[in-house]
């Protein structure tokens, strides 16, 4: 099988109906979980994100809880299939906020312990290499946004 | 015709991007009003950035003056939060070393040998610095009840002429 093959194959398997609802179920998923596990304790994630010092204080409190029940939201609607397309866009403008502020705590040495899937403060510091993770949301972000952008796109043709 | 569809879906897309930013916007509130861990949602005062409404009410905030009367009076422990090297070069006289990003390594001996009926005075290094009210919480929750930050930190202790100890002198 050579690397052509594999592609197509691949291709035909990302554009297939059912792979994009798992697609869908997985990225939903990960939101809901992310959004939850923090708002179990939303004033960690409230130190976490005064740590990154880029919001000012007064704006801190009203918007870790916004962010944790957008991420929530928004997850909801794309595990249930509704507005996908719209919540593809929020969920990729949060990933790119996500990687913007920790490549920009990153520059300016502030140690973080960034609580993606977590508020513990006891885990591993952040890396250059560690933005792998969001990174590879973003990608399912965009795949997401890009089938439900051809689908309707094809619709309307 | 074509152009005419993809304008009108970008269209209803913002829409629906607004809607969501908006309900979420609701939800959060609504999550936070009965959440036990309630953060006040706008901070006034300088006031420090996830501290739950309930551990702001089991808090007390004094200048350094004060500080130093009632550390005084009532053989109130004086606890510097800042780093160990910042400490050892100078800190305010009497006060010890309970850095925050050691935290974890040295409580269980602070526990040990305080007892949780003590005064405990907080300060860190700045009037911006959000670390005291960070230990302070944790104090809370092992069991400490008098707990006080002081305003203005560090910095208010040395604009007051408040004893300080320097690294390599004696006491100032």
């Amino acid at each position: 099988m050579n690397i052509v093959t594999v592609n197509r194959v691949f291709l035909k398997i990302l554009k297939n109906n059912w792979s994009q609802r798992i697609f869908r179920i997985v990225i939903g998923g990960i939101f809901i979980f992310a959004g939850y596990v923090k708002l179990i304790a939303p004033d960690r994630f409230a130190q976490q994100i005064m740590a990154y010092e880029i919001l000012p204080w007064g704006f801190v409190n009203i918007f870790t809880v916004w962010l944790l029940c957008l991420e929530i939201l928004v997850g909801i609607f794309v595990v249930a299939g509704i507005w996908v397309r719209s919540c593809s866009v929020l969920l990729t403008g949060l990933c790119v906020l996500f990687i913007g502020a920790v490549a920009y705590a990153l520059a300016r040495d502030i140690s973080l312990h960034c609580g993606c899937f977590s508020t513990a403060s006891s885990g591993p510091a952040r890396t250059w290499t560690s933005l792998w993770q969001e990174v590879l949301i973003l990608l399912g972000c965009v795949n997401l946004w890009a089938a439900k952008y051809k689908r309707n796109v094809s619709h309307a043709n | 015709m074509h152009i005419c569809g993809v304008i009108s879906g970008q269209i209803k897309n913002c829409v629906r991007i607004a809607i969501l930013l908006l309900l979420s916007l609701i939800l959060a509130i609504v999550v936070n009003t009965f959440h036990p861990l309630r953060l006040p949602l706008l901070l006034t005062d300088g006031k420090r950035p996830g501290i739950p409404v309930g551990k702001w009410n089991e808090l007390r905030y004094i200048n350094a003056r004060d500080a130093f009367n009632e550390v005084s009076a009532q053989q109130g422990i004086l606890i510097d939060v800042r780093d160990t090297d910042d400490f050892s070069e100078s800190h305010a006289s009497g006060a010890v070393n309970l850095s925050y990003h050691e935290f974890d390594y040295v409580y269980p001996k602070f526990t040990e040998e305080v007892s949780d009926d003590r005064h405990l005075y907080i300060f860190c290094h700045g009037k911006l610095c959000g670390i005291s009210v960070r230990v302070a919480e944790r104090l809370l929750d092992l069991g400490f009840k008098n707990i006080t930050i002081i305003k203005q930190d560090f910095e208010d202790w040395k604009a007051s002429n408040l004893p300080v100890e320097k690294k390599g002198s004696e006491e100032m």
